[in-house]
């Protein structure tokens, strides 16, 4: 459970969330969705434990303020947008990093555990190669590999994933493989919590969304509820159509012809 | 195992060969020649004459040793640099660590005689050199890291740039200090100016041990986070490194090592390029592997250099800085050009 009590962040001296409030459950995705410049990233990384904020924040119990970065790394793994590598490591080795505790001591079953995680993201096989040859796709599932070896290895109860936008840049597969993932490690007893852009993705990523807009949160909810032709005038400064054929979770249609207006 | 497939054992098997190799070499080649029966005959304590136990004992061990510890240092340093500036060109010579650990140096070499009659015993003018080495050197980091670190990224072009301004203000101070030298003082600062290991004496041993063999010790400690460091500053700190300590160690560590190997045995560079260069090649990045391999392997390299700077010429003797910067600068650019070639440029 991650508890916010009366959050504020600034940019600046600007406040660009006021006074937010509210519970984020484990065991389910929940997707923070806003147009740019309305606080998503920074709110992650206020829970993320790497930005400054006034109000109080507890994740899982503690006190992000007052915790260390190991504390921290134990209760929760970020995958950012873009990884970068300083050295030729290899894929094996980038997942490897992610190990915390016994796992981090023992080369064989450490071994074992990153090659049996690359396999399942589609990597079988790529443990030896150079990690700077590989493409972008290829690159996030192995960062999502390695931030996933954090969160099984890390004392967090429950387990942690934030995604700081982890689909830029993929192509439609990888975009589903990646928050596929991240559901099969909700529907585990997890949390995850997610940035994204596409409103489609998030609709189908995500059992709950948070909608910021103009310092606040303006809406909250299942995608089914919270999505709707409103919503996406006001917060997002657009007309399109919203339709809910065949499904009945909203998807978001934008014709060639769409009249879009942005605020 | 390595990641890179080299069995971690045999790696430092053969680089515990490679120094046996380079010490034979440098304590048996020269003026007096000692083969390798004779050596260990000398360990023994038998069959060398007195002259030549003078010269393998006072001169060339002494020598050996201080070889292997700055040339540890040094390539230690240059991992160290490497990781915490994220980019395998970061040398501490060409970055400004050693021109700053150089200022410090020539400061007490010509200041040190004035204010030396006022000193403790302990503090004598090497020991002063040292202090201020390492001073020059942590104020150079210090510097550097201020103005490379922006927002968790790394900004290599002013980096460079302010190394730039750190040698030519050492060149300058340098050329004033020269002014203000007596004749002792010119000759000790020209000799160590070329970066020479000639004049190791067990007390410089002693000196440089005393401070290289902690750092030596220490660095490894710092290399799960420094791995980790190489996916940048905000993913070292979400897998829960403390950043900013980490960064502070390194640079103090750095400054130590590069202080106490430029203090005693001057201006030799590149050193701390090629061996981390070299190692990343062989075992992979992997920091674990590399910072206790660069301790080794440095030494080994300082030496292999020292004992052709000795004999290639002889008995004249190429001062051991230029010969490393034979070597040094075209694997410099030669990284460069790879770095280019692979669209990564110098940043």
């Amino acid at each position: 459970m991650i508890r916010l009590d009366g959050v504020s962040l600034h940019r600046g001296s600007r406040c660009i969330l006021c006074g937010l409030s509210l519970d984020i459950r484990a065991g389910e995705v929940t997707v923070i969705l806003g147009p740019n410049g309305s606080g998503k990233s920074t709110l992650l990384a206020a829970l993320a434990g790497t930005m400054p904020y006034r109000g109080a924040v507890r994740l899982n119990g503690h006190d992000v303020s007052r915790c260390g970065p190991a504390r921290m790394a134990e209760e929760r793994a970020v995958l950012p947008q873009h990884s970068e590598l300083a050295f030729p490591f290899r894929v094996a080795e980038v997942v490897a990093l992610g190990a915390r505790g016994g796992l981090a001591g023992d080369p064989a079953a450490l071994a074992a555990r990153v090659e049996a995680l690359l396999a399942r993201l589609g990597l079988e096989g790529f443990g030896p190669r150079n990690a700077a040859s590989l493409s972008g796709g290829e690159a996030q599932r192995m960062h999502l590999a390695r931030v996933l070896l954090q969160a099984e290895t890390g004392s967090g109860a429950p387990p942690w994933l934030f995604l700081d936008e982890p689909v830029n840049g993929l192509d439609l597969a990888h975009q589903l493989a990646v928050m596929d993932e991240a559901r099969a490690f909700a529907r585990q007893g997890g949390g995850v919590l997610a940035v994204l852009h596409d409103l489609n993705l998030a609709v189908r990523a995500a059992d709950r969304l948070l909608v910021l807009h103009e310092g606040g949160l303006c809406a909250d909810g299942p995608p089914g509820r919270v999505l709707n032709d409103a919503l996406l005038e006001t917060v997002f400064g657009c007309e399109a159509l919203m339709n809910r054929i065949p499904l009945d979770r909203p998807f978001l249609l934008v014709q060639a012809q769409a009249n879009i207006t942005r605020q | 195992m390595t990641p890179a497939g080299v069995p971690t054992g045999r790696a430092l098997a053969v680089l515990a060969g490679l120094a046996l190799l380079v010490a034979l070499a440098a304590l048996g080649i020269g003026a007096t020649r000692l083969g390798p029966w004779r050596l260990l005959a000398a360990i023994w304590g038998d069959g060398l004459s007195a002259q030549e136990r003078l010269v393998l004992f006072n001169l060339r061990l002494p020598r050996l040793v201080l070889g292997m510890l700055a040339g540890g240092a040094l390539a230690v340093s240059g991992a160290l640099m490497q990781a915490l500036f994220r980019n395998p060109l970061a040398d501490p010579g060409i970055i400004g660590v050693s021109p700053g650990a150089a200022l410090g140096a020539v400061i007490a070499i010509v200041l040190g005689g004035a204010v030396a009659p006022f000193l403790p015993f302990a503090l004598s003018i090497p020991a002063l050199t040292i202090l201020f080495a390492f001073a020059g050197g942590w104020l150079a980091v210090a510097l550097l890291s201020r103005v490379a670190f922006r927002a968790g990224r790394t900004d290599i072009a002013s980096m460079l740039l302010a190394g730039i301004a750190l040698a030519a203000l050492t060149g300058a101070a340098t050329g004033l200090l020269i002014t203000v030298a007596d004749d002792q003082q010119l000759r000790d600062m020209n000799y160590w100016a070329m970066g020479s290991l000639a004049g190791a004496t067990w007390a410089r041993v002693g000196m440089a041990a005393a401070v290289i063999v902690p750092v030596m010790a220490l660095a490894p400690l710092l290399a799960r986070g420094m791995n980790a460091l190489a996916l940048g500053e905000a993913a070292a700190h979400h897998m829960g490194f403390r950043v900013e300590a980490l960064k502070r160690r390194a640079i103090l560590l750095t400054a130590a090592a590069t202080g106490a190997a430029v203090a005693l045995t001057g201006g030799i560079g590149f050193v701390g390029i090629i061996v981390p260069h070299l190692l990343r090649q062989a075992l992979g990045p992997d920091h674990r592997l590399i910072l206790p391999g660069a301790a080794l392997a440095g030494g080994v390299l300082l030496v292999a250099a020292d004992v052709a700077a000795r004999s290639l010429m002889a008995p004249a003797e190429i001062p051991i800085g230029i010969l490393t910067a034979l070597i040094g600068a075209p694997v410099f650019l030669h990284i460069l050009l790879r770095r280019m070639a692979a669209g990564g440029g110098i940043a």
